[in-house]
Order: structure tokens, then C-alpha cells, then sequence
């Protein structure tokens, strides 16, 4: 099981992520969550705006004109009337104006809700990022404190696969011995959930595939570098992210951890093989995984989005100062 | 000589923390309400020289465009513009002749220059607070070399 040419390295968890540098970096990303969430906020608020003044363009032209107190300058109206009716005239931006009827100014105002929307959702996909980070650095945090150990052996390419229901209770507590001897306890436990992770673990292979392949190199020089919690370099937090998504909620998170991280590094281009692979040889090796799926697909586009800008933005917030 | 040197650092420390969790904000509000004063002051402004404009020129009706919202304008008439609801605070609106206007403006204007006054007293308070805790902080820092 636990092969004899297995070389590898243990670090205890708070020299890598010391529980204070992981607070400090939980609370960075709350702050940010609040920040967008505020954007958030205010983006659906020009949508509902925009809204009611659909609802407004579409009715005034039902009458030749309408009495209603102009306002002149910021504290003084005049009672008057609205005349021509059906001519609006449209702020275009950057100080170009266009005078339409009404069906056409709904038009417009219609486009500006469809941009809009896109905003709203592009936003919403960087919160619950940001979320999934936050859970990471909290149970980073807390594993951290209680003195959780990192193992990490050399990954060696398997050739055949074994399937988990067979060979995967031996693998169970062996490997992680040197972590926390209490974690044994869960052992029993964690075959049934191993078995039911295996099978999820085909699903997730495919989705992580062609993340993995590209990632090992860089997870393997990172993690056995053992740089200190760094949490600014975009790249650890992407790891970090991976990992954290596989691990977040489960109760078995202490053995989890030491497991994942394990499994990170010792090459996830072998994860194809890992996740479903309990070889003799291999101790422990992606039984455990993140059972809370629905995290998996955003892990793996957690690089893609991170990278997707907010989309035309400028000229229409740049109308909206103006009011 | 340690201890105290210790003691002095606590003591700088402590200050500081006070100029910057206290002081300092405050010094942000006051100048924030200062500034909301001042536009007030200048809608005021310049509703007046408005008021004047449309009495020079003696006209009675007006051609304006309103913004509906998110800057999507549309034409309105004024047919007579001798009658005009100012702003007199609280939420009412007065009607009022030219001349009545121009005098109930005179009037704010002077109430919103004595604000102005106020804020700007309180806001030389704040500063001068915060040099005087600077200072007692660059005497206890002198000290120690001597």
C-alpha cells in the first residue's frame, strides 16, 4: 500500500499557511465581498431604474400632454405642461444626444437593461468566488491552528487503474499516520463516503482534466517550495482554491485536507488516475474528495472567470453621474 | 531606561491611534457637511440669478426640457412663469412672486452663511486638536535621545 519507494516531505500546516497571515487574508476577502456586494447593489439599482422608466416612455405618448410641476434648478418648479409627447430626447454618452419617438427611445432603454443584466451576472460570478475563498481561508485557518500536517509524496504513474470498492480501505489510514494519529477514528466512515466520492470523482475527472494538466507543474514547485502563506500571489490562491473547494465542507476536513493537498501535489495530471486509482501503492489518494460538487465546476473555471472584466461599463456609469 | 522608552512608545502609540481612529474622521465629517452646505449655497445662487434673468427679460412662459430619468429629456411649457413653489425646507413648497422669491433667497442665504461659519469653526477646532496631540507626540520622541 503505502509503496516502499515512496519519498516525500512533511510540513506541519502553520508553517505553510501561519493561522494569522490566513486571517488577515480571510478578512481581505470579506472586505472585498462586501465591496461587491455594493456594486452589486448598485448595478440592480440602475437596472430597476431603468425599468420603471420603460414603463414611463411607454405611457406618456397616450396623451397630447401632461401637467406636472417642472422643477427649476434644485429647489424651485413651475407648474406646467409636457408637450410633444412622442419626441425624447436620448443621452447616447460622451455628449451625444438623439432625439427619438417613444418606441425607439424603449428600444434603446432596452439595450442598456440587456448590458446591464450581463453586468449583474458577471458580478455574481466574482462573489461567489470570492465566497468560496472565504471558506477556504477559514478552514485553512482553523486546520492551521490545530496543528495539521501537510504530507506529500512523489507521484509515479500508475498503468492500470484500480477501482475504488476494491482496493480503497487498506489505503484509508495509512498514509496519513503521520498527520494526526486521531484521524484514524474516521476510517471506518470514510469508506462508505470514499466509495460514494469515487463515483463523483469520474464526473470531476473530466472536468479538471485539462485544468490539471497544466497546473501540476506549477502546484508540485510551489507546494514543496514551501513558500509562507503568500495569499497575494494569484496563483497560490488558485491552487489554494482548488484544494479548498474539495475539502470545504466535509467533517472528515482534517483528514481531508492533509489528503487533498496531498493529491494537489503529487500531480493532478495524475489525477485522472489518483481520483479513482487506490492502488496498493498509493496510500490515500482521492478517496476523499470534495462531495459538494456543485463547487467543482467553479474551481475549475475559477481561473476563467477570475479573469473576466466587468463588461461595457464606463459610458453608461459615466451617464449615470450625471444626473 | 528600557521600560520607559517602552512606556514612551506605548504612550505615542496610544496618541496616535487616537489622532488617527478620532480625530481625523472627524475632520472628514465636519468638512463633508461643510460641503453639503456649500452646494446648498450655490442651488440657492443660482435659482436667484434665474429669478433675475426671467424678470429682466419679462417673459411670462418658458420652453424647457425635463429629464425623466437616466437622462432621457422631454419638452415642457411653462405658460406662466410669474408663480413659482420654492423649496422652503421640510419637505413644503411656497408659492411665491419674483420678488417674494428674491427675498426669501436673500434671506436662506444668509442662514446658510452662518452654517458655513460654524462648520468652519468646528473644523479649525478638530485641526487644532490634532496638532496639538502631533506635538505632544514629537516632545515625548525628542525626549528619549536626550
Amino acid at each position: 500500500m503505502t509503496g516502499g519507494e515512496v519519498k516525500g516531505t512533511v510540513t506541519p500546516f502553520d508553517s505553510v499557511y501561519s493561522p494569522a497571515a490566513v486571517r488577515e487574508a480571510a478578512a481581505k476577502v470579506h472586505d472585498s465581498i462586501a465591496d461587491h456586494q455594493k456594486d452589486l447593489a448598485r448595478v440592480q439599482g440602475f437596472f430597476s431604474d431603468n425599468t420603471n422608466l420603460i414603463n414611463l416612455v411607454q405611457r406618456l405618448p397616450d396623451e397630447l400632454s401632461h401637467d406636472i410641476m417642472v422643477p427649476f434648478g434644485g429647489a424651485a418648479f413651475f407648474p406646467g405642461k409636457l408637450i410633444h409627447t412622442n419626441e425624447f430626447l436620448v443621452l447616447l454618452g460622451e455628449g451625444y444626444y438623439a432625439d427619438r419617438t417613444a418606441r425607439q427611445t424603449v428600444e434603446i432603454l432596452k439595450r442598456r437593461g440587456k448590458s446591464l443584466e450581463s453586468q449583474v451576472e458577471s458580478l455574481k460570478a466574482k462573489m461567489m468566488n470570492l465566497e468560496a475563498e472565504a471558506r477556504f481561508f477559514d478552514s485553512t485557518a482553523t486546520d492551521a491552528a490545530e496543528g495539521l500536517v501537510e504530507i506529500m509524496e512523489d507521484y509515479v504513474e500508475e498503468p492500470n487503474k484500480c477501482k475504488p470498492e476494491s482496493s480503497m480501505t487498506p489505503g484509508l489510514p495509512d498514509s496519513n499516520v503521520a498527520s494526526i494519529s486521531d484521524n484514524a477514528r474516521t476510517s471506518t466512515a470514510d469508506d462508505e463516503y470514499a466509495q460514494i466520492m469515487a463515483m463523483l470523482d469520474e464526473r470531476e475527472k473530466e472536468e479538471l482534466d485539462h485544468e490539471n494538466a497544466s497546473d501540476t507543474n506549477k502546484e508540485l514547485g510551489e507546494f514543496e517550495t514551501e513558500a509562507p502563506a503568500e495569499d497575494d500571489s494569484s496563483s497560490d490562491e488558485e491552487e489554494i482554491v482548488e484544494a479548498a473547494t474539495r475539502s470545504s465542507t466535509s467533517p472528515h476536513s482534517l483528514n481531508n485536507k492533509g489528503n487533498e493537498i496531498f493529491q494537489n501535489s503529487s500531480g493532478n495530471a495524475g489525477k485522472q488516475t489518483s481520483q479513482t486509482g487506490f492502488s496498493a501503492r498509493r496510500s490515500f489518494t482521492g478517496s476523499i474528495i470534495e462531495h459538494d460538487d456543485a463547487n467543482l465546476p467553479k474551481s475549475s473555471s475559477n481561473q476563467s472567470t477570475t479573469s473576466n472584466p466587468a463588461k461595457p461599463v464606463s459610458r453608461f456609469k459615466m451617464q449615470k453621474g450625471n444626473r | 531606561m528600557a521600560e520607559s522608552s517602552e512606556l514612551r512608545r506605548q504612550k505615542v502609540k496610544k496618541f496616535e491611534d487616537f489622532v488617527e481612529g478620532r480625530l481625523k474622521p472627524d475632520l472628514v465629517n465636519a468638512i463633508a457637511q461643510r460641503d453639503k452646505v456649500f452646494e446648498q449655497q450655490k442651488i440657492f445662487s443660482d435659482l436667484k440669478r434665474n429669478i433675475q434673468v426671467l424678470e429682466k427679460s419679462g417673459a411670462t412662459s418658458l420652453r424647457t426640457r425635463v429629464n425623466l430619468g437616466s437622462e432621457v429629456y422631454m419638452q415642457a411649457d411653462v405658460p406662466d412663469t410669474r408663480r413659482v413653489f420654492v423649496d422652503i425646507g421640510l419637505g413644503f413648497h411656497v408659492e411665491f412672486t419674483w420678488s417674494e422669491a428674491l427675498d426669501f433667497i436673500s434671506v436662506r442665504e444668509a442662514r446658510l452663511a452662518r452654517q458655513v461659519e460654524e462648520y468652519t469653526h468646528l473644523i479649525a477646532n478638530i485641526k487644532a486638536q490634532i496638532k496639538l496631540v502631533l506635538e505632544g507626540i514629537r516632545e515625548l520622541l525628542q525626549l528619549p535621545p536626550e
